[in-house]
Parts: C-alpha cells; structure tokens; sequence
C-alpha cells in the first residue's frame, strides 16, 4: 500500500460528528458575508493589476500554476475570522450552544466537548470537566488527561488553589480526588448540598461547602477537622458590650462593640471597641487588639 | 511511471474540477445554500483529514478546519473567483495546523510530568505506524508530506502555499518519506 493510500485511510476519529457540527456552523454563519460584492472601484484596482502582472508572467512563460498564486497574492487568504475580543489577557471558559469552548483573547473558540460544567486547574494549564457521573482533565486544547466515574451524578467541582485536588459534590457527598485524577475518596463528614464547593484561597486544604443541614462548614480535607460553621456573617452581632456568633454570646466586654466583620475565610471576627479594634476567634477567644477606632472590611489574603 | 507524469494526473482532474468550482463559488456568493453544501460537502472532509494528520489532535483538528471555512465563507468577496477554491482554503488549513501544532508541542513539554495519561479511549483500529512516524515529524515537516501525498499539490505549489524556498519544501518531504520508510510506512 502507497504512503498516499495509507495517508487516505488514516481518517480523523469521529470525522462524521465533525462533519455535521461544521455543517451546523458553517450554515449558520455563510449568509452574514455571503451577500457583499467587491465594489467597483476595488475590483477595477484589482483586476488591472492581475492584468498586470499576468501579461508579465506570459511573457516570461512561467506556468499557469504560478499565475494562479499570483492571483492568490493579490487577493490575500484571509486571517482566521476574528468573533469578540476578550479586553484582557487571558482564556474565558465558556458553554455555548456547541457545548464547552475555551475562548482566546483574540475571540476564537477552541472547543473542548461538551459538559454540565467545568472550571479551570489554578493556572490554567488544565479544565476539569464534568458530566452526569464523569469528572475528567483536560488540556485546554481538549486533549484528555484522565477521568474518573463518580458514584453519582457530580453538582458542581472546584480546584484548589495548589492544583493538588478536586472537591467535587456527588450523592450528597464533598468528594476529593487528587489533581493527577488518583486517590478519590469522600471526604469524612462531608454530607452536604448541591452546591459548587469553594477552596479557602489562603489556605490550600481548607474547603468551604453548604452542609446537609444547610450550613455552610469549613473543613481541613486532609485532616477532616472541622474549621468553623457559621451561617455568614450575618450571624455575628452585637450588642452593647456583647458579641453574639450564631446567637451564642462568646464575649463580653465593658462598653459598646462597633459592627463586626468576618475575616474572608470565617475564622476570626473584627469588632471595634472604643479607640482599638479586637480580633476574635469564632469561638470567643480574645487574640490581639488592634488600634483603631473601628474595622470596615478585611480584604482577601494578598489583595 | 515519472514523477512528472504523476503531477499531470493530479492536475487534470483538479483543472476540470476547479471550473464548476467558479461555479459553486458565484452561487455561494449569491447565498444559495444548495451551493455552500455542495462546497462544502466537497471540501470539509480533506481540509479536516489534512488538519488532524498535522496537529494529531480530534478536537483541535476539527476547530481549525471549521474557523478556515468559516473565514473563506466570510472573505469570499475578497476571492478571486476565477481561481480554485480548494488551495486557497488548504492555505489557511495548514498553515494554522502548523501553528497550533507548534503551540501544542510547546505546552506538552511543560504538562507531562504532572498529570499522567490516563482513561484516553479510542477503539477504532488506527494505522499505529503511520501516525506514529507522523508524530515523529515536526509539524512543518508533516505539512509538506500531507499537502503532497494527501492533496496531491505539487513541491512548486506548496513552496508557494507555504512560503518557503522550494529547495526547503524537498528536502522536508525527503526527510518525511525517509521517516515513513523508517517506520516500514513506505519502499
């Protein structure tokens, strides 16, 4: 068998779906340029300087397949078509009527299949992907990395900030497997809701997720301890000299407490007292006064 | 039978061929969407076939393909319609190949190491040597043995679609037959 031959048989996989997906686009795009026409003034530039130049290849006798490409110069091979641009640097993740696609700054679309959602690895050297029961890895060109089959239908995945797991909901379980796609396991304790999963963005083993019971819990996946619960930060309050988490007053002090405000990962409490500010743990526990007449917000780690 | 009695078989049935191709092509100008299907009935299955044998990737494959017809479609106005369609639309095929490809090798090289391959499926039988000798190849090179003995371009036409001296366009297609026969692909 000729190299031709071998070359003819060796068809890309799944050439019929492809088929039929640029068919889909490709109709749907063909009538928004289809209709334009070269105007007059264009085309009599263009066909004088073909003219041109073809009268100079006729009398230097160069072969009609030159002349074609000299034709191809002047009416250049257009630059791939040029969609949306993205106004920053950077890869946006995206579902679109095709499924999921990686959109370039530059507006093109690399499609990477189809999911029920996804999210990128830290620093974007890889997707996660999820459908019904499958989890899979992916270069965000699409080229498979690994997948894994869940005990139940995934709701939602997140990857920690060290690229080392994913938290993924599956079966009213918190589920994590590791970032090569081995060891996963559910994590102790961790019932809870359909709800995306979210990694302390300081702290790379620490996942916040919504509880069975509704409550959101942040627990240390590899320990399993629990970190803190509370039900936001609209459960710490004050009054007077009292400072209330989850309706349970876990200190007190003489004169008034100013608003309080939750650190980002929900450990700790500002509150203001009088010319300083107090840091609190969430249990009550009284860990350093700061100056300052009152705390307004606490930023995130880094920021 | 000579190399140049094998460039005039594939140029006859290309010259007949690119005259209804003028034809095609007014009708898709003019939005006749029997046209576009018969256009691209003919051309999406070598554009997407030469795609996928330079950057060895499905779904990559299938995006540059698709962004080339899609970009022809929109720049048909600026088309000379007497010439054939199918080069112009092969330029902008391999060219992008190549690049994705280089792009591609480029990011592998920092990605192995960490997440190992693992679960990739593909049950269709493969011509395992083949692919593999085109592998070896660096993408310029598979290129220049695609556009030759997949679409049958000539090294002249392919210097010209490439824009590389003709002299580079042989010496690549002698190193990529040479692989080929390495690997037992080709005599």
């Amino acid at each position: 068998m000729t190299v031709e031959d071998r070359l003819r048989r060796a068809v890309p996989p799944d050439a019929e779906a492809a088929h039929d997906r640029a068919w889909a686009v490709v109709r749907a795009a063909a009538p928004l340029r289809t209709t334009k026409r070269v105007t007059t003034t264009s085309f009599v530039v263009r066909s004088a300087g073909a003219a041109a130049v073809a009268a100079l290849f006729a009398l230097s006798g160069a072969g009609a397949a030159t002349a074609d490409w000299v034709t191809d110069t002047l009416a250049p091979a257009p630059k791939p078509r040029v969609a949306v641009q993205l106004p920053t640097a950077g890869r946006l993740l995206i579902a679109d009527r095709h499924g999921l696609a990686v959109v370039r700054q530059d507006g093109t679309r690399v499609r990477v299949g189809t999911a029920d959602g996804a999210t990128w690895s830290p620093h974007g050297l890889f997707i996660a992907a999820w459908k019904q029961k499958e989890l899979r890895a992916m270069e965000p060109d699409g080229d498979p990395r690994w997948r894994i089959t869940a005990p139940a239908t995934i709701r939602g995945a997140a990857w920690s900030p060290d690229g080392l797991r994913i938290a993924y909901i599956a079966g009213g379980r918190v589920r994590i497997v590791s970032g090569n796609g081995m060891n996963d396991h559910a994590l102790i304790g961790g019932a809870a809701r359909p709800v995306t999963p979210v990694w302390n963005p300081g702290r790379a083993q620490e996942l916040t997720y919504v509880s069975a019971a509704g409550r959101v819990v942040a627990r240390d996946v590899g320990t399993g301890r629990r970190v803190v619960a509370h039900r936001g930060h609209a459960r710490a309050t004050t009054s007077g000299g009292s400072l209330r988490i989850d309706g349970r007053a876990v200190l007190t002090v003489r004169g008034r407490l100013g608003r309080p405000v939750w650190s980002p990962d929900g450990r700790y409490v500002a509150v203001g007292r009088g010319t300083s500010v107090l840091i609190v743990s969430a249990d009550g526990r009284r860990l350093s006064t700061v100056a300052g007449r009152a705390a307004y917000d606490w930023a995130l780690p880094g920021s | 039978v000579t190399s140049s009695d094998a460039v005039d078989d594939l140029r006859l049935p290309a010259q007949r061929r690119a005259r209804s191709e003028r034809a095609l092509v007014r009708a898709v100008a003019r939005g006749e969407e029997a046209a576009l299907a018969e256009l691209f009935a003919r051309f999406w299955g070598p554009a997407h076939h030469a795609a996928w044998l330079i950057v060895r990737d499905a779904a990559a494959a299938e995006d540059i393909a698709q962004e080339a017809f899609v970009s022809a479609l929109a720049h048909l106005d600026r088309f000379d319609r007497r010439r054939p369609f199918g080069p112009w639309l092969h330029r902008i095929v391999v060219n992008r190949a190549i690049d994705v490809a280089r792009a591609r090798a480029a990011r592998r090289e920092v990605a192995s190491d960490v997440l190992p391959e693992v679960g990739v499926e593909d049950a269709r039988p493969i011509d395992a040597s083949l692919l593999a000798a085109l592998d070896g190849l660096p993408p310029e090179f598979r290129a220049c043995v695609v556009l030759r003995h997949l679409l049958g371009y000539t090294p002249g036409d392919i210097s010209r679609l490439l824009d590389i001296p003709r002299g580079t366009v042989n010496s690549r297609l002698r190193r990529g037959l040479d692989a080929l026969k390495e690997a037992g692909v080709s005599r």
